[in-house]
């Protein structure tokens, strides 16, 4: 087994790095946590190189298995059981390794200012990151159970002792709706483990789960495989989060510390998309193709998009308002998902993608402002352009991303997901292009509660109370440079930056539900 | 008959060493001076204790397997198996951890330690007979063994009303189960005409059982449940663990519990597969109602308790709810899967009710509110006992998981689906209790007033940990990180117990 222990590495800097966080004096503590964060970033740009070229040249002419930089050990081999730690990532994984290591790099940075026990902090904060890196890349069902319930703990606390005044209740309410999905998608393991025949034996592989043939019964019961997409289903859209499982959302992501809502919002989430792509379309293609599996999807989708936007529109906490923002963005994921075609899965990628820098911006742009002035209350603000222009600017940059402002990196996942959802046939002629028309107009929404925070916020006169509010500091624009240079990047060159890569394995999964 | 041999005399030389020690202790208190009797003796009993575990890893049971005329009369009493080893092992290596635990809880005369070594040890030897017993008299003595100490302990603290409640409720309760237990096993005799287990179920009858047969079967039924505390006859478990130190509520919580269970698992696998199908089935189906109702009734009792003693009475019986599921797959593979669990089982309960003992010891009372701050107080800890909250919730990485996993596939496997989702979402219940104790250590901050006159400034102290705990709690928490990341060890461990 020729092992590169690259993506091995990646994984386990940052648990490495929580070891020597706890042992280091006090004031190493946050310099100690932003260098293992940092060589994790490092590290992770080591994939690059392994996928650029079309796919034959990346992955060779059998595109079957597209799966590089496989680690694989033997894990647990007994008592009828056959484990694996067994790591690599193909179109789909790896863009969001990337993600997860640039955002929680941004969000140690971010971290700068915790005063409340920082070895605690940054000590959850890598346990988190190596969990979170354990999902996107783990290629057996047990690994990737361990690594999704291994990002449960360390969120638990840290939104628990780090959040905000409602802390305990959203803490809470996150881990029990999480656990909730987790507990269904133990079953969905047991299921597919002794339904599975790999060659005379019950397996947890991913990829092989995925060939034709692997899961027998699956083939030809269909109320099995659709009892078990059902609860991989509610499994994943909690995390997306789908309505009606989303409310754990708003209370999380307003009670938890800013860089925690950046990575909640910036990479929590994409752990439920990349678990459809994953494990429920490659694994039950016969239940995807399924109309009334994709009529549910869709309408819970356009639901998501119509829904979040109008609970944006209504709010007057800044930072709820980009937590309902989030369930609407997050919705034109599961649509581009649901209706099965090559546009609308690839908008679907790209939407979480610039979904993770945007929401990721947002969250620490509302967290800069309430630094400053302790509070997040719209109405309240007002006129900040005059006394912070750096920070308006970014953030005017940033909103405007969300918004999906052509030539940054909204825009092109949302008109992905609608130009596929336009073209979909599996919902009949006229039921896809409803879905789609109810979905652009949505977009109005988007821009409603958008332009018009902006407006309440920077624009207008200034106000004496915020007279001696410093602009962003320097740090801050650390930061935000990068969240802002990519989101420019991502909207002026999608080919080069994400579809170049994502569109073989999106393909490939494809083939396998139609 | 061929009498004591030393040929079969070797498979009772552990019982035999344990019997040794608790003779020895009262005999070494008397000769030992009023201070350094103290270590003296508990030295004494961990010798005896490890003593023992040697003399049981030296035993060869697959000889007894084959040839059982090698271990002669005994085989009649006792079934000298890989298990009986694995028991003996088990249960001394856990007493050595609960005495460790117990010096730093010790608040009494010291003229009462050899007692408290003595009633241990005592009821330790009972419980090991107890999860080996194939005589049915056999059983009934060993249960008593194993029940008449555990009364005295939990009434240990004896100017303490609670305590005194505690073991009256103890018991009241364990007479009336015992005495049903008997009273099954003389119909069966007067059924079959035997005492032997194996005779017992080849003489029931494989076409149909009389119904006084399945009148005394569930009489024997009860009297185990009532060890593993399942509902109904938990009754007695909150209020004893609540009157009892947090060391002796540890060591009933994993020791009678575990030892009830397996000989449960034993005599449930002799017999459910030989008798009549219609009998199985609903022994099966009884089975898995009460152990349904078990987890469900103790998940949701538990949250609304104040005492973290009693909280963990409710996890363990709730616990004891998801093991005795093993029960009902019908061939070794569910021993394996009981005899896994309750070895991680061990090492969590062990040290959440260490943790307990301290705050207890040190702040003066259990209360939840007494947690309170732990977090920042002592922030080890607390750590260490969210390792073991996370590893009773049954969360990866901890070994909790594993065992939770083992058992819920191996029910998978045979067909007992709604069992494994009746303790997926009991799972989900229990996370809000065993929450509770986290929000309490982490979430909010100490109270700014002591509560009451009682606890006084203490409850906020920083709680000191005594050096022989810190290496029981470093072994228990560490031992769930390591099982997890191997458990296949678990899984080979207990299957090999029954590999032939």
């Amino acid at each position: 087994m020729d092992n590169s222990w690259l993506l091995t590495s990646i994984i386990f800097v940052p648990l490495l790095g929580m070891g020597v966080v706890l042992v280091v004096p006090p004031h190493l503590i946050r310099r100690t946590a932003l260098v293992f964060t940092l060589m994790a970033f490092l590290l992770s740009l080591g994939i690059l190189p392994h996928f650029f070229g079309t796919p034959t040249q990346v992955f060779g002419p059998d595109y079957q298995n597209g799966f590089k930089l496989i680690d694989r050990l033997p894990w647990i081999h007994s008592g009828g059981f056959a484990i694996d730690y067994m790591v690599g990532v193909d179109g789909i994984g790896f863009p969001l390794v990337l993600l997860t290591t640039v955002i929680c790099l941004l969000a140690c940075i971010a971290s700068w200012n915790i005063a409340k026990s920082p070895r605690g902090y940054f000590a959850l904060f890598l346990l988190l990151e190596t969990g979170m890196l354990g999902v996107f890349t783990a290629l057996d069902f047990f690994l990737f159970y361990v690594f999704w319930e291994l990002t449960l703990l360390p969120m638990y606390f840290l939104i628990g002792i780090w959040g905000g005044p409602r802390r305990e209740y959203a803490a809470i309410k996150f881990f029990l709706y999480t656990l909730l999905g987790s507990v269904l998608m133990l079953i969905v393991m047991l299921w597919f483990f002794f339904a599975s025949n790999d060659q005379g034996a019950h397996t947890f592989n991913l990829i092989r789960l995925t060939t034709p043939g692997v899961l027998p019964a699956f083939a030809t019961h269909k109320t099995m495989w659709i009892a078990c997409f059902a609860m991989l289903y509610v499994a994943f859209a909690v995390k997306i989060p789908v309505f009606p499982f989303h409310t754990w959302l708003p209370d999380a992501h307003v009670e938890a510390p800013t860089p925690i809502s950046m990575i909640l919002a910036g990479l929590l989430l994409k752990m439920g998309g990349y678990g459809l792509l994953r494990i429920s379309y490659p694994i039950l293609p016969h239940a995807a193709a399924v109309q009334a599996v994709a009529w549910t999807l869709g309408i819970l989708g356009v639901i998501n998009i119509v829904y979040g936007a109008l609970c944006a529109l209504a709010q007057t906490d800044f930072k709820k308002l980009v937590a309902y923002s989030s369930i609407s963005h997050m919705g034109f994921v599961l649509l581009g998902i649901a209706l099965l075609t090559q546009a609308g899965f690839q908008g679907a990628m790209f939407q979480m993608v610039s979904h993770g820098i945007t929401s990721a911006a947002m969250f620490f742009l509302v967290g800069v402002i309430y630094d400053r002035v302790h509070h997040r209350d719209i109405p309240r603000l007002g006129g900040l352009a005059t006394r912070m222009p750096i920070y308006t600017g970014l953030s005017i940059l940033g909103f405007f991303a969300a918004m999906g402002l052509p030539g940054l990196c909204g825009f092109i996942g949302e008109i992905y997901v609608l130009l596929g959802s336009w073209q979909a046939q599996v919902l009949g002629p006229v039921g896809a292009k409803v879905l789609t028309v109810i979905s652009a107009v949505s977009v109005v929404l988007t821009a409603g509660y958008i332009l018009w925070s902006v407006q309440r916020v920077f624009l207008g006169a200034a106000k004496p109370e915020y007279d001696n509010v410093p602009d962003i500091s320097r740090r801050e624009i650390l930061v935000m440079a990068p969240l802002g240079v990519l989101a420019i990047a991502l909207g002026v060159l999608p080919w080069q930056t994400v579809f170049s890569f994502v569109y073989g394995t999106l393909d490939h999964i494809l083939k396998l539900v139609a | 008959m061929d009498g004591l041999t030393p040929e079969n005399l070797r498979y009772l030389w552990p019982v035999l060493a344990l019997i040794v020690t608790l003779g020895a202790i009262p005999v070494g208190a008397l000769a030992a001076k009023e201070r350094s009797g103290h270590r003296g003796l508990l030295a004494a009993t961990l010798a005896g204790l490890a003593l023992a575990v040697i003399l049981a890893l030296r035993l060869n049971p697959q000889s007894a397997i084959r040839n059982p005329q090698s271990a002669g009369w005994l085989s009649q009493y006792l079934f000298l198996d890989p298990l009986y080893r694995f028991v003996i092992v088990y249960l001394c290596v856990f007493l050595g951890g609960v005495l460790l635990v117990s010096t730093s809880l010790w608040r009494k005369p010291t003229w009462e330690w050899p007692v408290y070594l003595c009633l241990l040890t005592g009821s330790l030897i009972g419980m090991i007979l107890l999860a080996s017993a194939r005589h049915l008299i056999f059983l009934a003595i060993a249960f008593e063994m194993a029940s008449l100490p555990s009364y005295v302990l939990v009434g240990f603290r004896r100017f303490n009303s609670k305590s005194a409640e505690g073991a009256a409720k103890y018991v009241v309760f364990g007479a009336v189960c015992s005495a049903l237990m008997l009273y099954g096993i003389s119909l069966l005799y007067g059924a079959t005409g035997t005492f032997d287990w194996e005779q017992i179920v080849l003489r029931l009858g494989v076409e149909g059982v009389a119904p006084l047969s399945v009148a005394a079967l569930v009489c024997l039924f009860i009297g185990l449940a009532f060890k593993i505390s399942l509902v109904p006859m938990h009754f007695w478990c909150p209020d004893a663990f609540e009157a009892a130190g947090a060391d002796v509520a540890a060591w009933l919580s994993v020791g009678s519990k575990s030892a009830a269970l397996l000989a449960l698992a034993r005599l449930a696998h002799i017999l459910l597969p030989s008798i009549a199908p219609g009998v199985r089935d609903h022994a099966i189906l009884l089975v898995s109602v009460v152990a349904i109702v078990t987890m469900t009734v103790a998940n949701l009792s538990a949250y609304w308790q104040t005492s973290v003693k009693r909280l963990l009475a409710y996890s363990s019986i709730a616990h004891a709810g998801y093991i005795v599921c093993g029960v009902l797959v019908l061939s070794d593979a569910g021993t394996a899967a009981i005899v896994a669990y309750i070895l991680v089982y061990l090492l969590m309960n062990l040290g959440a009710f260490s943790v307990t003992g301290l705050i207890e010891a040190q702040s003066g009372s259990d209360h939840l509110d007494n947690f309170t701050g732990l977090g920042t107080r002592n922030p080890r800890l607390a750590a260490v006992m969210m390792f073991f909250l996370f590893s009773l919730v049954g969360l990866p990485p901890l070994a909790g998981f594993a065992v939770k996993w083992i058992l819920l596939s191996t029910l998978w496997q045979h067909q007992l689906a709604f069992v494994v989702v009746a303790i997926l979402a009991n799972t989900l219940f229990s996370l809000f209790y065993y929450m509770r104790i986290a929000r309490a250590m982490y979430f909010s901050s100490p109270l700014p007033v002591p509560s009451t006159q009682s606890t006084g400034g203490s409850a906020l102290a920083t709680i000191q940990v005594p050096g022989l705990t810190a290496a029981v709690l470093a072994v228990c928490a560490t031992g769930l990180i390591a099982l997890f990341l191997g458990w296949g060890i678990l899984n080979s461990l207990s299957l090999n117990l029954f590999a032939t």
